[in-house]
């Protein structure tokens, strides 16, 4: 491993100060999280950014459900401290116990509850960020509503460090579902268990997380006895008065096809600590192999989608777990280990097969889209010092 | 000075604060899609004239002669701005500065207006489409108005009809207002009134020396005759000394009830109009509030699914709306279904079927699809004019559906299956 | 615009699709605002490869491309101040694609909103954006605007309802953004990007919206108050209680007096404020959501608290709400209305400054907000032929947007910033974000015709 060149700024005016030099001497930006999650080739002169200073919860207001709070604290503890006053900020990824919140934000990471509650989008109200050009621009505020020119915040989120780093952000929040269930089901066959769920959503019933995973995914699934076919799990909240029929419609719902296993957790702390485990898990997964395939794609398009990907990676003889969130369309193709870039590939061909999109792939095809994307890079990095961006993209 | 001018007309073009709520609402835009044949677009040229922007140019009397004067714009403006009233008042400017054209100058000034040339024009008619038109298929659809299919009598209500025999003390002293289009084309329908009336034991008078209500006229701004006619048949049933004035013509109905509004400020008629335009109701108010009839009873062994079309002189002209729903819901053995789009003009709007053909055929198109959705067998209305533009375009696309006035439903007389 | 290219233009869309009527250039100069601006012609494009030629005869030729549905902004926003093309989009009107399994809709730009609602709701679905001129707007001026409405307090506003789109660049190229995938998984949100442009980085020409499942139940609440601090107090203390309505919606005695003129619905005209709160979900969960408010707007003093009884009853106090604004020109000829917006537990201050302004310029000023998410609609009423009272109403309205600002507040919550409230941007953003805006429009359009200078000075 080469020499690596952490910064680790303290205020906005070190953090500029750092981008600045960076463009004086043509080096290349990114986070400290980025080491762990991808293999990527970075050099001695690469500025590894660590945001861990940036770590402070600026005012939790309470009239207005807002938190404004600095963009380097850990994402699970942050959450952690909310909730401990009463709040919930409902958004939790794969990665969320180790990285910061402007990782998960700046990378858009697909949150688990992003059926029920949506994106980034409709959380950030606000935010302070310093561009790559060494601007600190502060834009937003704790207004729920905001069309005031251009929505630079939107195009923040998710741009994956291309644009700059986002070091405060203004969030809403919301109050906590009174009631939640997590429920576990074993099912014989994947397609199925993905058919079965896409029914969910015409039912009225919109489970907060919702993962189906194949017989291998069963690994990630700790401290619980499943036998090894395909699983769903579904946490569902809402209110007291009307969960029971929201949990019999679901089992209803599913009922007739499952095999032979099924669990309900009903304890708030062990539903924490089920999903803390299973985060802990996933993220394991990941950073062991460092080359997965996350995709999107239509939600009616999976079950095919998926029980291909089942049937032809069978040839490279290579384990790998495959896991869906059903009412989203998003999930990953993770190996349990390293594979080559043919396996990369024929995973994203399938995907694409399916008009599914994979995701950090480049996929501005139009002349047209591929010059603007370049003039907005002009505007927001015009020395090209983001690792992940610049012209390549 | 042009009316527009007139401080109170002009202070009445300033109050559209152009917030579009009534654009939608236009059937005509809808065939259009550009503001220039919306109420707020309408408006806005409106005011250029009467700024001096504009000339009255032959485009601007397009614009200004498209308006189905179908109220929906007026019900929709959440500033009360009544769009039809200030087209009409520019119809009426237009009628002053630049004067008819003969194609309307000569029903409106001669024909409507005159009860003895009217009927020889309507027998002429008559004899025309005998001879001429129902033997030559091409010759069926003018414009797309299917005169085919309208009815006209050999004699018309008026001449023929006789007083029934009532009892002694009559509950009511009704006038009938018959209107022009029924007494020449719905003779029977006519009767059917009458009959009802007498049977829930009204005293019914139908003068002969009615006039034609002025709807034509005033619609186009003809002011003149307006007031020519209003006067005459006002003074015609305030003195025959009626408790009431019964209608089954909404446009009728809408223009006697609206006498009063029209000539408000005209200082001779101002008495008179109040008191005739109270006593005006449409035949379906009279008996559900008046009279507040019983019609659970099934009265000519009708059966299967009604449906029914609002006509605009009667849902926004004059808020009738329940009574003629209640009536079809009460009767025994036939069922309701409320069409979607009832309220929505028919496409017929007097002579804007002659004069913009396309956009009442589409228009019409859209009743006729919403129509085939209730599967009805019988579409009622409450209108002449509706009743032709209806029954034309039923017959024009080989609808099963039946037409009927509403009143053929409570008229045991009638033979309807 | 020389003749050659209006035949051009001609050429393209045929002649039953452009205009260069004097009459019809009168009526595309105006939007729901109080500015005037004619186009030199009208075109009413029909698909997508018409619009997409157009886009580039005026890129060759440097004309301006103003693009406009129902012409409803309340901003500015669509005046083709500067000439050029009036593109109306109101003919490219059809729903393309229903696909409820995937919970996406895919239609043309000129779909009223109101349509498209009718279109799903028999189908259990909706399109939870709401802007109060639904009846009216078309969808895809509702995403140049990034529309609000009432119900976006718990759904969310329009940005969160579009999922892709096809649009044509400022050059005539047509691409696809986003898809009918729930998320955007492009290297940048371009999708986010366009919702709330203004028209100013590109031409919709297919829109790709999520649909919602129609929840199975509302309940829809009316409360009248002897103060507006009593409302706005409510407002903020039911949120506090862990409560997100669908809607919080709050009128002031001028308003309510207004909207009982159009609606006579018997609205109690001696009301300071009223709140029109609605709460839906599952039909078990409501009572107690219900029974919480009530406390809440009793603590409050609440005047009266009413449940709709009926879905008629319910139908006629939105119709009420929605109608308000246009009601109000039964005081006066003219208004003018602010979209301002403060984070919610400043709405009291925002309103007691904007009554203090009212008296100072001695101008009636209604409030209308969508008090849940802080969103005010400042109604000022005057006489615009009246040039004295019209320079107090721009006085009046650039101060309560200033005080607006200094509690923290924005500018535009839903309407745009057009031409109406250019002038105040440089108050809420710093030069280095008004820098990178510019940029950013430049990058769509660097000619600078698509609705030129709206939102921010761009110049050639």
């Amino acid at each position: 491993m080469v020499n690596i060149n952490i910064m680790s700024p303290v205020d906005i005016r070190e953090l500029q100060s750092t981008i600045r030099k960076a463009i004086t001497n043509k080096q290349k930006i990114l986070l400290k999280e980025n080491l762990e999650l991808q293999s990527l080739p970075i050099d001695a002169k690469t500025v590894i950014l660590d945001l861990s200073s940036f770590d402070k919860i600026i005012e939790l207001d309470k009239e207005n459900f807002t938190v404004t709070v600095e963009g380097g604290i850990n994402f699970l503890e942050f959450q952690i401290m909310l909730a401990q006053k009463g709040f919930f900020f409902p958004l939790d990824t794969y990665a969320s116990a180790k990285t910061s919140l402007s990782y998960n934000v700046l990378h858009g990471l697909p949150s688990y509850t992003l059926g029920e509650y949506g994106n980034y989008r409709e959380y950030v109200l606000g935010l302070e960020a310093v561009l790559f050009n060494g601007d600190h621009i502060k834009i937003g505020g704790k207004n729920i509503k905001n069309v005031s020119g251009l929505d630079i915040i939107g195009l923040l989120i998710g741009s994956k460090e291309t644009l700059g780093i986002i070091t405060k952000l203004t969030l809403r929040l919301l109050p906590f579902p009174e009631e939640k269930r997590v429920l576990l089901f074993n099912f014989k066959e994947l397609k199925t268990a993905l058919h079965v769920t896409n029914q969910l959503i015409n039912k009225g019933i919109n489970p907060a997380k919702l993962h189906i995973l194949n017989a291998s995914g069963n690994s990630i699934i700790k401290n619980i006895n499943l036998s090894k076919s395909p699983v769903v799990i579904a946490e569902i909240d809402g209110f007291k008065a009307s969960l029971p029929r929201q949990l019999d419609v679901f089992k209803e719902i599913i009922s007739g096809h499952i095999s032979n296993f099924s669990l309900e957790i009903t304890d708030n702390n062990e539903i924490t600590n089920f999903w803390n485990n299973f985060r802990e898990a996933q993220y394991q997964a990941l950073i062991n192999v460092q080359n997965t395939v996350s995709f999107s794609c239509i939600i009616s398009e999976i079950p095919e989608m998926v029980a291909e990907i089942e049937k032809e990676l069978v040839k490279f003889e290579q384990e790998f777990i495959i896991q869906v969130n059903g009412i989203v369309g998003t999930g990953m193709v993770i190996p349990l280990k390293k594979v080559d870039n043919e396996w990369i590939s024929q995973v994203a061909k399938l995907i694409e097969k399916y008009d599914g999109k994979v995701l950090g792939k480049k996929s501005f095809v139009n002349q047209g889209l591929n010059t603007i994307h370049k003039k907005l890079i002009d505007a927001f990095d015009p020395a090209r010092i983001s690792f992940l961006g610049g012209e390549e993209f | 000075m042009s009316i527009l001018k007139e401080a109170k007309n002009y202070e009445l073009l300033n109050t559209c604060n152009k917030c579009g709520f009534c654009v939608q609402s236009c059937s005509v835009y809808k065939e259009h899609l550009n503001e220039a044949y919306g109420t707020r677009g309408r408006l806005r040229l409106i005011k250029a004239v009467a700024d001096g922007e504009l000339e009255r140019t032959s485009f601007y009397e397009k614009i200004i002669n498209s308006c189905l004067m179908c109220e929906e714009c007026s019900k929709n403006c959440p500033s009360g701005v009544q769009g039809h009233l200030l087209v009409q008042m520019a119809r009426e400017d237009l009628a002053r500065e630049k004067g008819l054209p003969f194609t309307k100058k000569l029903p409106l000034e001669k024909i409507l207006p005159n009860n003895k040339l009217r009927s020889f024009s309507f027998k002429s008619f008559r004899n025309f489409k005998n001879i001429v038109i129902r033997p030559i298929p091409s010759l069926h659809s003018i414009r797309g108005i299917n005169i085919n299919s309208v009815n006209i009598e050999k004699e018309d209500f008026l001449t023929s009809y006789k007083p029934l025999e009532v009892s002694k003390n009559s509950k009511f002293k009704v006038g009938f207002f018959v209107g022009c289009l029924m007494n020449h084309t719905m003779k029977e329908v006519a009767h059917s009134i009458v009959r009802v009336l007498v049977n829930e034991g009204c005293e019914v008078l139908a003068p002969q020396e009615q006039r034609c209500c002025g709807t034509p006229a005033h619609t186009y701004g003809h002011s003149k005759i307006t007031r020519e006619l209003a006067l005459h048949n006002m003074r015609l049933f305030n003195e025959m000394k009626v408790d009431v004035i019964v209608t089954g013509c909404a446009s009728c109905g809408n223009m006697l009830k609206n006498y009063a509004k029209v000539f408000k400020e005209d200082n001779e008629l101002k008495d008179l109009t109040l008191e005739f335009s109270a006593k005006v109701r449409d035949i379906t108010e009279f008996l559900m509030d008046d009279l507040k009839i019983s019609v659970n009873k099934n009265r000519n062994n009708l059966v299967g699914k009604v449906t029914y079309h609002d006509p605009c002189h009667l849902v926004r002209g004059q808020n009738v709306t329940l009574q003629p729903r209640k009536i079809l819901r009460d009767i025994k053995g036939i069922e309701y279904i409320e069409m979607p789009g009832a309220n929505k003009c028919c496409g017929a709007s007097g002579m804007f079927q002659y004069f913009y053909p396309e956009e009442s055929m589409a228009i019409s198109n859209k009743k006729i699809e919403n129509i085939k959705k209730t599967n009805a067998d019988y579409v009622v209305t409450n209108c002449p004019a509706c009743y032709h533009r209806l029954k034309g375009n039923i017959e024009a696309n080989k609808l099963p559906q039946k037409i009927l006035h509403i009143i053929e439903l409570l008229d045991p007389g009638k033979q309807i299956v | 615009m020389k003749e050659t290219q209006i035949s051009f233009l001609r050429n393209i869309v045929g002649n039953k699709n452009i205009c260069t009527n004097k009459e019809e250039l009168l009526v595309y100069e105006y939007d729901a605002t109080l500015l005037k601006g004619a186009p030199e012609v009208i075109v009413f494009p029909e698909n997508t490869e018409q619009v997409s030629n157009i886009l580039a005869f005026a890129y060759q030729e440097g004309i301006p491309v103003n693009t406009r549905g129902a012409g409803t902004n309340l901003s500015g926003g669509s005046i083709p101040d500067q000439g050029g093309i009036a593109l109306v989009m109101t003919k490219m009107n059809k729903v393309l694609e229903t696909d409820f399994k995937n919970g996406v809709v895919v239609v043309e730009p000129g779909v009223i909103n109101q349509e498209l609602q009718d279109y799903l709701i028999p189908h259990g679905y909706y399109y939870p954006p709401d802007p109060a001129s639904m009846k009216a707007c078309t969808i895809g001026g509702n995403i140049g605007e990034c529309s609000g409405g009432p119900r976006c307090l718990k759904y969310g506003v329009t940005r969160d309802y579009v999922l892709g789109m096809e649009m044509v660049l400022g050059t005539g190229e047509v691409v696809v953004i986003g898809s009918k995938q729930q998320m955007n998984p492009d290297p940048l949100d371009l999708v986010k990007l366009m919702v709330g442009s203004e028209g100013t980085l590109g031409v919709f020409t297919k829109l790709f919206l999520k649909i919602k499942k129609i929840p199975e139940a509302k309940k829809t609440m009316l409360c009248t108050f002897n103060s507006v601090k009593d409302a706005s107090k409510t407002v903020a203390n039911i949120i506090s209680r862990g409560i997100v309505p669908t809607t919080l919606e709050m009128m002031d005695n001028l308003l309510i007096n207004c909207a009982e003129d159009f609606t006579g619905l018997g609205l109690d005209r001696n009301a300071d404020a009223l709140l029109l709160i609605e709460v839906d979900g599952f039909k078990e969960e409501l009572d107690g959501q219900v029974q919480v408010i009530k406390e809440v707007c009793e603590k409050n003093y609440v005047k009266e608290f009413k449940i709709a009884q009926s879905a008629q009853e319910v139908d006629q106090l939105w119709t009420a709400r929605r109608t308000v604004i246009g009601a109000v020109a039964r005081k006066r000829p003219s208004y003018s209305l602010q979209d301002v917006t403060v984070p919610r537990n400043k709405l009291p201050d925002i309103v007691e400054a904007i009554v203090n302004i009212s008296q100072k310029y001695n101008l009636p000023i209604g409030v209308l907000a969508h008090a849940g998410d802080g969103n005010l609609h400042p109604l000022v009423l005057f006489d615009e032929r009246n040039k004295e009272e019209v320079k107090k109403v721009h006085e009046a309205e650039f101060n309560i947007c200033k005080i607006a600002l200094s509690l923290g507040g924005t500018l535009s919550g839903e309407h745009g910033i057009g031409l109406l409230k250019k002038p105040y941007l440089k108050q809420e953003f710093s030069p280095e974000v008004l820098k990178l805006k510019k940029q950013i429009m430049l990058a769509f359009d660097p000619k600078n015709i698509l609705n030129p200078d709206k939102i921010l000075e761009v110049g050639k």
